[in-house]
């Protein structure tokens, strides 16, 4: 099935994906953010705070955000 | 929340002015020519090469190989083009329920958001800022809607709203943050797409994520240094642990150039202390005595004559503890002729 998935991380990512049924959103956050810990970003689905075992549903709007990033002067 | 006609008017406003932004996607026309090009060339080698194998000629076909790679390399160079623009992200633009869901979503997020009309702005205010110990306060971040597309980090403005500023750089209110621009460093990328894909939600986590987070290797002014000043004898600049001050003239001084009195042993700067000209030590510059023979002497180094007990500096007195008056009247007495000549030398 298809969601939307932005990634606010690096160089930003924001397009649609394909992803297995009955994918949860724990899962895709492990897939796309290999070794990374959940709680250092905010996800949401659909604009809302979601639990982790949430399970993704078709078109669905998934966006992870880094809650600390580096600045610079 | 925003009263629902302040919504509409706003995502209208912002539905406009980001579809009149994107690009249209083109054809890449001439890429297919160069690659119709070089399929023909190869076609056409391909077929002297056969000619050259059928003719059982070795050299010829061996060459004619090396032109037919070179070919099909330039062809499949265009291939990848092409695939690129075809497969390339056709940026969609937010219509207007996009936009009101977006506006809600930044309410949901921050709480209250300000709309200023006039000035084309969109703001919404953090939860106080600390960073390592160092209390920055709230800020207010600023969303100018109408500025150019190319703006990037510059459609934000950053406004200390309770300013916490270093000593001496008042323009300096977050160690990321100068003249109220923010510099996003590792956020920028991700910030100019969000802005442009019109995610305004996701642009303003990414100025807080920044707010949020202290880099020490690039930043306007450390905060280690926040609270910090200027060593007023050597200029560097000094955190507030680290500085002194001097007891005489109450400047701020860093250890290099933090000096003590060898009398009193207050701290001194260099400005506030003198040698003394018998021992050389340095001492408070008003401890020292002007005597006679324009030295500037600490008390220590003045001792009384043995006869008139007049303090003179010590290295005035000879052997016998006589200062240089009461030497010569000696000497006038035992050698009066002697005496007279040296007055007679010394007038």
């Amino acid at each position: 099935m298809k969601v939307f998935f932005i990634n606010n991380q690096g160089a930003g990512f924001a397009d649609h994906i394909e992803v297995e049924d009955g994918t949860t959103v724990s899962d895709l956050f492990a897939e796309k953010m290999s070794g990374q810990k959940a709680g250092d970003y905010l996800i949401r689905v659909n604009r809302l705070p979601t639990p982790a075992d949430q399970v993704l549903q078709p078109g669905d709007r998934v966006s992870i955000t880094p809650q600390k990033i580096e600045g610079a002067a | 929340m925003l009263a629902i006609p302040i919504l509409l008017r706003l995502a209208r406003q912002l539905e406009r002015i980001w579809a009149g932004r994107s690009e249209p996607w083109s054809e890449p026309g001439r890429t297919w020519t160069a690659l119709e090009a070089h399929l023909a060339g190869a076609a056409a080698i391909r077929r002297r090469l056969r000619q050259a194998l059928s003719r059982n000629l070795p050299h010829a076909a061996a060459t004619l190989k090396e032109e037919l790679v070179g070919t099909l390399r330039s062809a499949a160079m265009r291939i990848e083009e092409l695939r690129t623009a075809y497969g390339e992200h056709n940026r969609r633009t937010p219509d207007r329920c996009e936009w009101v869901k977006e506006l809600r979503h930044l309410e949901a997020e921050f709480g209250t958001v300000e709309v200023r009309w006039t000035q084309t702005v969109i703001c919404i205010a953090t939860e106080p800022v600390v960073l390592q110990g160092v209390s920055l306060g709230p800020f207010a971040i600023e969303f100018d809607w109408s500025r150019d597309r190319s703006a990037g980090a510059k459609f934000f403005k950053i406004k200390a709203l309770a300013p916490n500023v270093p000593s001496d750089r008042d323009n300096v209110t977050h160690p990321h943050v100068q003249d109220d621009v923010l510099c996003p460093g590792d956020a920028r990328e991700a910030l100019d797409e969000a802005v442009a894909d019109g995610r305004l939600v996701d642009a303003f986590l990414l100025v807080q994520s920044v707010l949020s987070h202290y880099n020490p290797n690039s930043a306007y002014v450390r905060l280690d240094e926040w609270d910090g000043s200027h060593c007023a004898q050597c200029g560097q600049r000094i955190a507030s642990s680290e500085s002194d001050s001097c007891e005489g003239c109450d400047c701020t001084l860093c250890d290099e150039c933090t000096d003590r009195c060898e009398g009193c042993d207050q701290t001194r700067c260099g400005d506030c202390l003198s040698p003394c000209d018998i021992c050389r030590a340095r001492h408070c510059r008003g401890s020292l005595k002007h005597i006679e023979s324009d030295r500037s002497v600490f008390p220590a180094c003045l001792a009384g004559c043995g006869r008139c007990s007049e303090r003179v500096a010590k290295d005035d007195l000879d052997a016998e503890g006589l200062c240089s008056i009461c030497q010569s009247e000696e000497n006038h007495d035992d050698h009066p002729e002697a005496a007279a000549a040296a007055i007679a030398r010394s007038g």
